[in-house]
């Protein structure tokens, strides 16, 4: 990924919470980033809009405009990613990722479910993200991928990935339960969560060919659970 | 609009969808909606074709299920009738697929 801007200040808030999310690839993503509104900027392959601000972007560039802050920087590159992971067989959901013995727990909810708090109960260095998770399957295996996409907009997150043992539903109960989800159940439970902003029916046929497979593929529960490390033991049994 | 027997529907060409375990998910991408059918549903669901009526659509139903024809039409135009008020159906091409009452 490269950006491109004449805001100084915008370019050196992006390096510091993005650059450790570089690639290394040759060929790199171009992103040409303007602070000037564009509203009829054009169509790309994929196009979105957030409270004033614009993504256009087809396979190898995109430009976004109206962009005055990191925040709404941050908020185009959410969509743009979610976009651009379509043909790669992941996506961006909503949750928090620990490792634990190697393997990726993947805790899944809308705001409040609990991501934050799993995070914040889990030690310090095994936790990828504690707001939004990358799923991607890879040579025939799903891992979780760290994001720079933090709560609470912290440049805390980690630049690497590990397999998934599977991903959780975060329900707040007074004890603690863990119930299998059947494909179907696994990918309703899913789609609320996934961060998704392409308007294009392809792209959301797309999105259900991924989900499909996740729920053939992972393993994935209903996570009932109280507010204290306990939990690890419902999951561990 | 209602449902009738001899009516023929199409799917919205504007939705996504996709069978998991004989449920179907479909998706208004224009509202960001989820619908879900169960299986029958998902057996009515993936038959229409812009050709079958919902009388043809019932006998599907009574094929694969211990279910009268009455009673399968009746619960055929009730679906039809609901996938049509969200839009997920339109009426078939050239075809008398539902009445405006």
């Amino acid at each position: 990924m490269r950006l491109s801007s004449q805001d100084a200040t915008l370019l050196s808030a992006a390096m510091r919470r993005y650059d450790g999310f570089n690639g290394t690839e040759q060929k790199r993503f171009s992103i040409q980033v303007e602070a000037l509104a564009s509203p009829n900027a054009g169509a790309g392959s994929f196009d979105c809009e957030f409270e004033g601000a614009h993504v256009v972007a087809d396979a190898d560039s995109a430009r976004f405009t109206g962009v005055r802050h990191e925040y709404a920087l941050d908020s185009l590159l959410r969509m743009l990613l979610s976009w651009k992971l379509l043909p790669e067989t992941g996506f961006l959901l909503h949750a928090a990722t620990v490792i634990r013995n190697g393997k990726a727990y993947v805790f899944f909810g809308r705001s409040g479910a609990g991501k934050s708090t799993v995070a914040s109960l889990s030690p310090s260095g095994s936790v990828f993200t504690d707001e939004i998770s990358l799923l991607k399957r890879v040579d025939g295996e799903w891992r979780a991928f760290g994001t720079p996409f933090w709560g609470d907009f912290r440049a805390d997150g980690m630049n690497c990935s590990a397999p998934l043992a599977g991903v959780f539903r975060l329900l707040q109960a007074p004890e603690n339960r863990v119930e299998s989800l059947r494909p179907s159940e696994l990918v309703k439970a899913l789609l609320p969560c996934v961060l998704f902003f392409s308007s294009r029916v392809g792209d959301h046929q797309r999105l259900l060919e991924i989900l499909a497979a996740t729920s053939r593929e992972v393993p994935g529960y209903n996570l009932q659970f109280q507010k204290n490390r306990s939990f690890w033991e419902a999951i561990s049994s | 609009m209602n449902a009738t027997a001899g009516g023929i529907w199409q799917k919205n060409a504007a939705l996504a969808w996709r069978e998991i375990d004989n449920e179907t998910v479909i998706i208004s991408p224009g509202e960001s909606v989820m619908h879900e059918l169960n299986d029958t549903g998902s057996l009515i669901w993936r038959s229409i074709d812009g050709h079958r009526t919902a009388e043809e659509l019932a006998a599907l139903l009574v094929e694969e299920y211990d279910v009268t024809m009455e009673v399968a039409l009746a619960d055929t135009l009730a679906l039809l009738a609901e996938l049509s008020s969200r839009k997920l159906l339109v009426p078939g091409e050239g075809a008398q697929g539902s009445e405006a009452r």
